[in-house]
C-alpha cells in the first residue's frame, strides 16, 4: 500500500473528554488524509463505538475525567475480547508521568504520545508503528491464535537476524514464557538482557520470575532495585506486597500496597489485597476502609461479588461494636441502609438471604435484644434446612466467619454445626506462611501425583491466599485427573478453595492466562 | 487544623500547569493547522504563523521544564529508560520544527547511523534536544549540523550551528549552580539548567550523563554536546 495514502482507508477513534481537543485532533487526522473519524467523550461511549465499528486506530487520552481512564479503556476492551489484534492503540498523555505498569503485553498501548503533537509527528509515529507491525506480523498472528511456541520461534528468527525490533521480540518472548509458566527460562533470558542494561521492565520481569518460583526474598530484592530506578513502578509495589504476604510480613506488605494506592487508587485488585492484609493484621479500621473502597469501586465498573458485599457488612458490624457516639450512629445508618439494599438486590437468592441474615444476627447480638436474636437464629436455621443445590463459597465463608468470630451465636443452633460439618468446610485459619513455603517447595520436588496433592493440600491450609500454591494445586489436580486418581472430600474442598483464590489474580497478571488454561482442562 | 489561608503550592502548580498545557496544546495544534493552510495558498501570513508556532513551542518547552524541575526538586521525577533509535528521535525533532526551518531557509544536516540505539527517557531527552535545537535555529546563520555516535562508553549527541557561538557568560555558567545565574541577562540559563539536570539524571553503573557547551566545532558557531552513559 502506498504509504502516502495509507490513512485514507483507515478508521480512527478519538477518545477525549475535552470536545475542543477532539475537534482539533480530528483536524489533524484529516490533515494526514483520514476520512473515517469517530469521537467519544468517555470510556463507556468509546467501548460501545469500538464494539460497533472496530476501528483501525484508537487515540485515547489517558485522563478521561471522572470515569475510567485510558488504561482502563484498553483493559476493558481486552476483557470483553473485542479488541482486534491489529488495532493500534495509542495513549495520549499530557505529561511524562506514566505510572509504570508492567503486566501482560496486551495491556500495554502500542505507543505513548505526549501532547501537544503536530500533524507530522503523528504521521511519523503512525508510519513507524505500521512498519513495525508489518515486520512483527508473523508473531502477532501466532499470538492471535494463542500459539505461544510459534510466536516465540518467530521472535527468535527476528532476533537472529538482528532486527531493529529485537528488544520488542525479547519482551514478547518473556511474556510468552511467563504465560506458559516457564519461569526458569524467562528468568535466564531476562538475566541475559540485564547484563546489557538493567531496564526497569527487565528488573520487574526478574522479580516476577523469582516470585513465581517461590524465591520471595530474591523477588523482593529485584523489585526494590527497580523501585530505586523508578519509584513509580506500580507492578513492583503490587508484586512486592504479594511477596511480603507470602513471607507473612504483613506490615511491609501494607506499606507497599499503600504506596501503590497513592499512585493509582483505581484498582479493585489492590483494594482487595489491602483488605486481605488488614484481615491478617487484625486491623479493623483499614479493613473497613478497604472494603468500602472495594464496594464503591466495584459499583462504577463491574458488578460487586457476593463475597465482597458480605465482607463489607461484616467489617461494618465489627466497627459498630468498637465505636460509640456519633460515629456509632453513622455506622449503624450505613449498615442498615446497605443491608436493606442488599436484601432487596438478592431477594431471589436463598443462599444470599441466609448469609445476609447471619450478618443481621451478628448485628443483633450487639444490642441486648435477645428475643430478636433468637427469632433471627431460628429463621436462619429454617432457611438453611430449605437450601438446595450447590452451596456457594460465599455462604461457606460466612458460616466459617460466624463460627470463628461469633461462636456464641453459632452455638445457639445445632443446625449451624450440623450444616457446617455436612459442607466439609476446611478451616484454614491457622496461617503459617513459612511452614507453607517449606511444604510447597517439598511438593514441587515430589514426582508422585497423589503424594504431591497431599503435601500441597497441607501447604495450602497454612497459606490459603497464595496464588502460586493455588495454581500448583490446580495443576496437580489436572495430573491426577489424567492418571484417573480419585480425590478425597478434603482434597476436593481444597480444590474449590484454590479456584476461589486463583480467581483473585489480577487479569493483567500473566498467571491469569495459566489459570484460565487450567480451568479449560478441568 | 490546617490554616485555610495556606496555599498548597504543589496543587496550585499541578492544576495550573495542567490547564496551561491544555490551552497551549490547542494553540499549537491550531497554529500548525493554519500554517499549513497558509503555506498551501502561498500566503505571506505563513511567515507570521511560523513565528507564532515557534514561540508557542518555546512556551510549551518552558512549561515542561518548569514542571520537571519542580518534580526533580521533590525527588518525584521518574525516568522511563528504554531502548530508542537515535535516527527516529532526531528525525522527529527536525520534523517538529520543519515550518521554521523552511520559512527561514535553514540547512539542517545530520549524521546518525540508522542502527544506532541507546537507552534513555525519550520524552525528557527529546525535550532537551528540541530545546537546544530551537536555540540553534534562532542563533544560526543558515546552517545546523546534528550528529550522534557512541564514544567513551556512552552516547554522544552533538548539535552545532554556524552562528556567533555561545556568549562567554554562558560558557562560564554551564557548571554553576542555578541560583548564581543572572536571569536578567538575555539568554537565560533555565534551558541549560534543565538540560544539565536531565543529563545527570541518566546514570548507568557509576557514570552520569553530562552536557558541554563550546564554541567552534565543524561549523564555527556554538557546539552543544550531550553525553549519556
Amino acid at each position: 500500500m502506498n504509504a502516502l495514502n495509507r490513512y485514507v482507508e483507515k478508521s480512527f477513534l478519538i477518545i477525549d473528554d475535552f470536545a475542543d481537543y477532539r475537534t482539533s485532533l480530528k483536524n489533524i487526522l484529516i490533515g494526514i488524509g483520514a476520512h473515517h473519524i469517530d469521537g467519544a467523550a468517555n470510556a463507556d461511549a468509546a467501548i460501545e463505538l469500538y464494539r460497533e465499528k472496530k476501528h483501525d486506530i484508537i487515540l485515547c487520552d489517558y485522563k478521561l475525567g471522572d470515569g475510567k481512564d485510558g488504561q482502563q479503556v484498553l483493559e476493558e476492551l481486552h476483557y470483553r475480547e473485542v479488541l482486534r489484534n491489529d488495532t493500534i492503540f495509542i495513549m495520549v498523555t499530557a505529561e511524562n508521568t506514566m505510572d509504570m505498569v508492567v503486566g501482560a503485553i496486551e495491556f500495554s498501548p502500542d505507543e505513548y504520545l505526549t501532547k501537544p503533537f503536530t500533524k507530522q509527528t503523528l504521521r511519523t509515529r503512525l508510519d513507524k508503528i505500521y512498519i513495525k507491525k508489518e515486520v512483527l506480523k508473523p508473531i502477532l498472528k501466532a499470538l492471535n491464535r494463542q500459539d505461544l511456541p510459534s510466536a516465540m520461534e518467530h521472535c527468535d528468527t527476528l532476533i537472529a537476524n538482528k532486527s531493529k525490533y529485537s528488544l520488542s521480540c525479547y519482551k514478547t518472548k518473556v511474556d510468552c514464557l511467563l504465560k506458559l509458566g516457564e519461569y526458569k527460562k524467562a528468568l535466564s533470558l531476562l538475566l541475559k538482557i540485564a547484563k546489557q542494561r538493567e531496564l526497569v521492565w527487565v528488573l520487574l520481569g526478574i522479580g516476577k520470575c523469582y516470585l513465581c518460583l517461590n524465591h520471595y526474598e530474591k523477588a523482593i530484592k529485584a523489585f526494590q532495585k527497580s523501585l530505586k530506578i523508578n519509584r513509580f513502578a506500580l507492578s513492583a509495589l503490587d508484586y512486592q506486597a504479594e511477596a511480603f504476604c507470602a513471607l507473612g510480613e504483613y506490615n511491609k506488605a501494607l506499606t507497599s500496597i499503600n504506596n501503590a494506592l497513592k499512585l493509582s487508587p483505581k484498582s479493585l485488585h489492590r483494594y482487595k489485597t489491602e483488605a486481605f492484609i488488614a484481615t491478617r493484621l487484625n486491623d479493623d479500621t483499614t479493613l473497613l476502609k478497604a472494603n468500602r473502597s472495594v464496594m464503591s469501586f466495584a459499583e462504577t465498573s463491574l458488578s460487586v461479588k457476593e463475597g465482597e458485599v458480605l465482607s463489607y457488612l461484616n467489617s461494618l458490624v465489627k466497627a459498630i461494636n468498637l465505636s460509640t457516639g456519633t460515629i456509632e450512629t453513622r455506622l449503624i445508618n450505613e449498615f442498615t441502609l446497605e443491608l436493606k439494599k442488599q436484601l432487596k438486590t438478592h431477594k431471589k437468592s436463598p443462599q444470599m438471604q441466609v448469609s445476609l441474615n447471619i450478618i443481621k444476627a451478628q448485628y443483633l447480638s450487639l444490642s441486648n435484644d435477645d428475643i430478636a436474636l433468637n427469632k433471627m437464629v431460628s429463621d436462619i436455621s429454617k432457611q438453611i434446612i430449605g437450601l438446595e443445590g450447590t452451596i456457594r463459597s460465599y455462604l461457606k465463608g460466612q458460616l466459617s466467619y460466624l463460627k470463628n468470630t461469633y461462636s456464641d451465636i453459632f452455638n445457639m443452633s445445632s443446625v449451624f454445626m450440623e450444616y457446617y460439618i455436612s459442607l466439609s468446610i476446611n478451616n484454614c485459619e491457622q496461617y503459617n506462611e513459612l511452614k507453607a513455603n517449606e511444604l510447597h517447595n517439598k511438593a514441587i520436588e515430589e514426582s508422585n501425583t497423589k503424594e504431591r496433592i497431599k503435601i500441597l493440600k497441607t501447604a495450602f491450609t497454612y497459606s490459603p491466599h497464595n496464588f502460586n500454591m493455588a495454581l500448583d494445586y490446580l495443576q496437580a489436580v489436572i495430573k491426577a485427573k489424567g492418571q484417573a486418581i480419585d480425590l478425597s472430600n478434603d482434597e476436593l474442598s481444597i480444590f474449590e478453595l484454590s479456584v476461589q483464590t486463583a480467581k483473585d489474580i489480577d487479569p493483567a497478571d500473566h498467571r491469569n492466562t495459566l489459570f484460565r488454561n487450567y480451568l479449560k482442562q478441568l | 487544623m490546617k490554616d485555610s489561608k495556606t496555599i498548597d503550592f504543589s496543587t496550585v502548580l499541578a492544576s495550573a500547569v495542567h490547564d496551561m498545557k491544555n490551552s497551549l496544546c490547542m494553540l499549537i495544534q491550531s497554529i500548525d493547522f493554519l500554517s499549513h493552510e497558509a503555506q498551501k495558498r502561498n500566503d505571506k501570513d505563513s511567515d507570521e504563523l511560523a513565528k507564532l508556532h515557534y514561540e508557542a513551542s518555546r512556551l510549551n518547552t518552558n512549561l515542561m521544564q518548569l514542571l520537571s524541575l519542580y518534580r526533580a526538586e521533590r525527588d518525584q521525577l521518574p525516568l522511563h529508560i528504554e531502548e530508542h533509535y537515535l535516527d527516529d528521535v532526531i528525525d522527529e525533532i527536525i520534523t517538529k520544527n520543519a515550518l521554521y526551518i523552511e520559512n527561514n531557509q535553514l540547512e539542517v544536516d545530520t549524521c546518525v547511523d540508522d542502527e544506532l540505539v541507546w537507552y534513555f527517557d525519550i520524552d525528557m531527552i527529546s525535550n532537551l534536544l528540541n530545546d537546544i535545537f530551537i536555540n540553534a535555529l534562532r542563533y544560526s546563520k543558515g546552517k545546523i549540523y546534528i550528529s550522534a555516535r557512541l564514544n567513551e562508553g556512552g552516547l554522544q549527541v552533538i548539535i552545532e550551528d554556524n552562528g556567533e557561538g555561545y556568549p562567554e557568560r554562558m560558557l562560564k555558567i554551564q557548571d554553576m549552580p542555578m541560583q548564581d545565574v543572572d536571569l536578567n541577562a538575555g539568554r537565560t540559563g533555565l534551558g541549560l539548567f534543565f538540560s544539565r539536570l536531565i543529563a545527570t539524571a541518566h546514570t548507568n553503573a557509576d557514570k552520569e550523563g553530562k552536557i558541554t557547551l563550546e564554541n567552534g566545532g565543524t561549523l564555527g558557531g556554538s557546539k552543544f554536546t550531550l553525553f549519556l552513559p
